[in-house]
This record gives C-alpha cells, structure tokens and sequence, in this order.
C-alpha cells in the first residue's frame, strides 16, 4: 500500500477485509462507504451496530468487511433474524443489507410484517433488478420483457416497486435513491438510522455485469449515467403519467412518520403484565 | 490519495470528477487494473467526489484543496 | 396440568426469555402458557409470520444473550429444518419443541405418531449432529424442557424436544421443583476481544461471543474457519466444521443421552420404547411380570445422539427384543443393530398406526414363545 495514510472510514473495516470481492465498480462498494459515513456522522459506536446480512451480493456489504457484529443468515431471512436481535437487545442498532430477491421473492413475508410491526430495524435493500450472485435470473422486479439467463425470450411479469409494497404494509420511513445519489443516499441512511421503527431504504444499484450487460450497458460509469438520466424526483413525478414514467425511477422520501416501534410496545406489555395477578 | 492496491479500475472516479483532474493511467498496476492519475492537483477542490463515489475505499482527500497528491 | 403446559414452565424455569411461535396443532397450548408467563418475567413472546421466521428470529435473540425457544409439530418442523442446520452450522444454543402428529403432510392434528425421528437427526441438508429428547409424561415435559436449555447452552447447539401429541396433551400431577434446586446451566461468553475472536470450531465449545459486547464477531452459515471468516471453496475448512461438529456431540452421546432400564435385570424379553409408546410398554411390563413372565423395558430418554454404548449393554442378556414405535421404524433399526446375536429382534407398530399401542396387543405378542 502506498503512504501511510489510512482512508478516513478504516476504522469501520476489518483487517484483512479488503478489498473486497464485488465487481470492478460495483455499486455494492458504494453503498458500504455511504452507510459507514452516515454510522460515522451519526455518531452509532461500533459496539452497538449489529449488521445481518441476507445471501446474494448485497449480503457481501457487511459481512465479512464491517468490523462490527455481524450475522450472515439464510436467504430471504434476515430480517427475521434482526428482529430476534433487535427484541433481544432494544440496545442495538440493528441493520440489514438484502437485495431484491431476497427481500422479496424469498423473503417478501418478513419484510412486510416487519413493517406491519414497525419493529426498529433499518433496511437497506439493494435493488439491481436481478438475482446476480447466481448469474443474472429474472427477480420480481426485473422489468417486463427483459431477456435474462431464464426469461431467454423475455420476462412475462409484472416487476414490483418495492419502495410502494413496504409503504401499503405500513412502513414508517421508505426512501428510493439509486446508487448515482450518494449525498442523498447518506442522507437518507442517517435519517433511517435515527428514525424510531422501521426504516426502508431501497437503493438501486447498477450491476453492469448481470444487469446492464442485458440493457446494452456493461460499463458502471455508463449505468450510472444511466440511472442519472431515468431518476425522476417525487416532486417531479407528481402529475405525471404512467407513460411518461415508464422506465423511470422515481427517487426521494416518500413517507417519513414516526410511530410506537415494537419494542416501545413491549415495555408498555410489561408493564401492564407486572400489574396483572398470577 | 490514491491506493492503487485497491482501486478495480472501474474509472467511476475519473468520469465524475467536476474539474477532470483524474486521468486513467496507462501503468498497470500488479493487480492488472489501470489506476487512476491526478493530473493537475493544484485544480482539484477537495470536494471528495472521488473519495465518496469509490467502490473500494482507494482514493481519498488528503488535506484540503490544492493539497492532494497522488 | 397438562404435557405442553409443564414444557411451557420448564422453560421459563430454565431461563427461557424470547419465545417465538406460528400457530400449529398441537403446540398451541405451549404458545398460550409462554405469552402469559413471558412478558411478566420481561421476556418477549412474538408469534412471527411463519415457522421459518420463528426460528429466524429465536436463533438472531439467541445471539443477543438470551435463552430461546420455538415450538411447533410436522408441518412446521419441515419448514424450519434450513435454519435449524444454521444454527447448527454457527453453533446456536437454541430449544425448538416438536409435539409430533400424524403425518405426513398435513395428516391429523391431534393423534400420535412418531414419524419425525429421523427427520429429527437428519431434516436439514449436510452432514451434522444434533440433540433430541424423548420425553413420555407431563413431569418430563417440564424436566426436558429444562434439560433440553441446559444442554443447547453447555453444546452450542440447537437441542429438539421430541414430544408427541399425546404426551403434549396429557394431564397429569406435575412437581415443579424449587428455583434453587434446580441446576441451570448458561453459555460461556468470552471476556475479551482477544478471548472471542476464536468464536467457533472447538470440540470442547468455544465461548460464544454474543452481541454488543464489542466483539464484532462475524456469524456465517458459509462454510468458515474458528474466526467465524468464510472459507468458501477449501474443503478442508467444511471437514474441520463437519468433524468438530461430530466431536462435540457424537463423542459425548453417554453424557447427553440417557435411558432408564425398568427390570432389565433378569429380562429374557426386552421391551425398547420411548415417548408416549414408553408409557405403553412400561404398563405391559407390569402385567406381563404378573403372568410370570420375565420382560422388561429400556426406555430412551435422550435419542439423538444415539446412546449406541448404553443400548448394547442393557440389552447385552435379552432372547428376545421388541420395540415399540408409533411409525414403521425409525429407530428400530439401530435396535436391530445394537441387540445382542441370536437375539430374535421385533418391531410392533401400533394396529393401527396414529393410535397408541392397545396393551392386550402388545401383551399377547410379548406372551409368544421365544422362537
């Protein structure tokens, strides 16, 4: 390594961590050093931040490379997990990288119960529009008629937006940026982190390897022009129709509330079951 | 500040930076990527585009502006 | 009081404070005694959205320090079988009950049977060991229970009850013992950075370095080394967590899985049964010592791991071995194995099967000559 100085987050990173093994301008790194400037810039200790990590590239974020408590769990389950750890110990800040089809193919139920619940557990979910890890299958929110390894003449349905599914289950914090607004993106992520209950945080991340390569776009500074071009602010969209934003991906806060999170709840139980004869 | 070590090449640094002061390099470096060069350091602003955009923590701000070095 | 009543105040007696559950019969009982009792004693009852989440979520509590639990039968079992081989994998002290009923598939809520014994020892995918008890009365529902905490936190391992629905659902005098005559055992939890950074892959248990506690452990179901860090393509990494695996519960299969000899002494027909079948077998060896017969029963207690060693012995002196089990053999086989040569070994399933052994039955084939 050359010169002595250290990059302003290292004391977030795990030695021996780096680099890490996502692809060549991948927006997964991106998103690493985004919430490690909000942790950073909150002031969350590294004792109290507890990082579980569903499968598929976005679990990579923190595990192994935050230097923090992390748990890497089975596909389309963390944030049932975290919200074992966040019941378990109101304490801990608890964060949970998941991607697309982790979030919601395989793990759709636990997101919107979590957000039913309104348990204090933040959300990053890394939406490249794809299942990458495994090679580029068609997820549920790869746009109608993409040509993907299993849709080889196109995909048939409908994709989901996933920033509204979290907002009809009752997310009190859901935010959309893609990985081309890093100063919102951190933004964001300190709002999540300081927000009471639940926070969703949808990024979408350019994957020029399994995604953009299908697009006609296979370099990141290219995809990233791209998502530049498609992102619409909420402001903006308003008005519009569905026509004129067809392709285009509307990003902001689209619900920012505060609300009893499950664990207020449950001090209020025990204090109620205290009071109750045996 | 740029870890050579570290950088993949991607060149997300180079295209963004506001006053184009990046140039991707024609030195490989032993990872066989092509790192990115500073070219005119008395330009550069600090504004830490770079340091915030990099995937892999490689390049960052050292000092303030017109006080980046390669 | 009931069977799953008395599991529900053994495990809140033995520690238990996170309880998560998906409404199944015939487990509910469980999950009413547990949301009343927990949240007075600050613990937390959730029912989650499925059987997955439940123990999701029990092994992420697990991690914050607490004792937890899950309980559920068939149907759920199967479900939560890929998360059980996690908790397995990162060495996940954890209690998940199974009150077993007729299956398969969704078969009959509400009547016996013992079909998920192998799927017990072998439901998740890959090579592992895992600790099962047999309880077969209400008492033993609380004292396994209790038992069933006490070994997840000394091996790091997800530990199952294997009740059944009849034993779930019986009523029966149960004696809870007092706060401090009962021995609790807790986790070993490191005291420094340095202690904790070698988390996992010790065939005497590492200490577990549980959250917030600074030790920035990394937890993984990846194949990975004692640090916890992934080691994904080396097969020698995945033979040192099979095998140690192996070791720390395999190689302690005496310690951890008992059996009770009931007039094995001078048996020339041994009965082997456990659970509610056990309840069965033990009346016929009454009756059948009142015709002047010489029968008598092992009864295994703890069945995953095998108690191989235990088993040979006490049926080192049978003629004639017959086990009962509620299934068409699940553990019948290491029986088999296990009994001594030229004994005649039979296996007596019920007449009919999701129905406990009729006692004249199983009476008149213990009755037969020696062949």
């Amino acid at each position: 390594m050359s010169g002595q100085e250290l990059h302003p987050l290292s004391k977030y990173i795990r030695k021996g961590a780096q680099p890490h093994t996502h692809c060549s301008g991948c927006g997964n790194g991106m998103i690493a050093q985004s919430f490690l400037r909000a942790v950073d810039e909150v002031g969350i200790s590294k004792e109290k931040l507890v990082c579980v990590a569903g499968i598929g590239c976005s679990g990579w974020i923190p595990s192994p490379f935050f230097d923090v408590d992390t748990l890497h769990v089975t596909h389309g389950r963390p944030i049932a997990f975290a919200t074992g750890v966040k019941l378990g110990n109101p304490n801990l800040e608890v964060v949970v990288f998941t991607g697309d089809g982790d979030a919601s193919a395989i793990g759709g139920n636990h997101l919107i119960h979590a957000a039913r619940r309104n348990i204090g557990v933040k959300v990053i979910c890394v939406n490249n529009m794809i299942y990458g890890m495994t090679g580029g299958e068609v997820a549920p929110t790869t746009p109608r008629g993409l040509k993907t390894t299993t849709t080889p003449f196109g995909n048939l349905e409908r994709p989901f937006d996933l920033s509204r599914l979290v907002i009809g289950a009752g997310g009190t914090y859901v935010a959309r940026w893609t990985t081309y607004h890093i100063a919102a993106l951190v933004a964001a992520m300190k709002k999540a982190l300081t927000r009471n209950g639940f926070a969703f945080l949808e990024v979408l991340s350019h994957c020029p390897v399994h995604y953009g390569r299908r697009i006609g776009i296979s370099d990141p500074v290219e995809m990233l022009r791209w998502f530049q071009k498609q992102s619409i602010t909420i402001e903006k969209a308003r008005g519009m129709s569905e026509q004129e934003l067809a392709g285009k991906f509307v990003v902001g806060e689209f619900v920012d509330i505060e609300a009893p999170n499950l664990n207020q709840m449950y001090e209020q139980l025990f204090e109620a079951a205290k009071r109750e004869p045996n | 500040m740029i870890l050579e070590d570290l950088c993949k090449g991607c060149r997300i640094c180079v295209d963004l930076c506001p006053m184009k002061i990046l140039k991707t390099s024609t030195r490989m470096t032993k990872k066989g990527v092509f790192p990115p060069e500073v070219v005119d350091p008395a330009k550069c602003t600090a504004c830490k585009i770079c340091q915030h955009y990099c995937p892999d923590f490689a390049i960052f701000i050292v000092g303030g502006p017109r006080l980046s070095r390669s | 009081m009931q069977g799953n009543e008395a599991c529900a105040l053994g495990a809140v007696a033995a520690g238990c404070r996170f309880f998560a559950f998906y409404p199944i019969t015939p487990a509910g009982e469980i999950a009413e005694k547990m949301s009343w009792l927990l949240p007075k004693a600050r613990g937390v009852y959730i029912q989650m959205e499925d059987e997955i989440a439940s123990i999701g979520s029990v092994i992420g509590a697990s991690w914050t320090g607490l004792k937890a639990m899950t309980a559920t039968s068939g149907p759920g079992f199967s479900l939560m079988q890929e998360n059980i081989g996690y908790a397995v994998m990162t060495e996940t002290p954890c209690v998940i009950v199974d009150v077993q009923r007729a299956g398969p598939s969704t078969g009959i809520v509400s009547a016996p049977m013992q079909g998920d014994v192998i799927q017990a020892r072998h439901g998740s995918h890959g090579e592992y060991e895992i600790i099962a008890l047999a309880p077969s009365s209400a008492q033993e529902m609380f004292e396994m229970t209790v038992r069933a905490f006490n070994l997840a936190e000394q091996y790091r391992t997800p530990v199952i009850v294997l009740a059944d629905e009849t034993v779930g659902h019986m009523r029966e005098e149960v004696v809870i013992p007092s706060e401090n005559s009962l021995t609790i055992v807790n986790r070993k939890v490191p005291s420094s950075r340095e202690e904790a950074s070698r988390a996992f892959l010790s065939a005497s248990v590492a200490p577990m370095p549980i959250f917030g506690r600074g030790f920035a452990v990394h937890v993984t179901g990846s194949s990975h080394d004692e640090y916890g860090m992934r080691k994904a393509s080396a097969p020698e990494a995945i033979d040192k967590i099979v095998r140690t695996i192996h070791a720390k519960i395999a190689l302690h299969a005496h310690e951890i899985s008992s059996i009770e000899r009931i007039m094995l002494e001078d048996a020339d027909t041994m009965l082997v049964a456990y659970g509610s079948c056990a309840r069965t077998a033990e009346y016929v060896v009454k009756q059948a010592r009142q015709m002047g017969l010489r029968v008598g029963l092992l009864r295994l207690m703890g069945i995953w791991p095998f108690p191989h060693e235990g088993v040979r012995q006490a049926l080192k002196s049978a003629r004639r071995v017959v086990m009962l089990e509620n299934n068409l053999g699940q553990l019948f086989p290491e029986i088999e194995r296990l009994a001594p040569e030229g004994a005649e070994t039979v296996f007596l399933p019920p007449e009919v099967i999701g129905t406990l052994h009729r006692p004249a039955y199983v009476l008149g084939e213990v009755a037969k000559e020696v062949g």
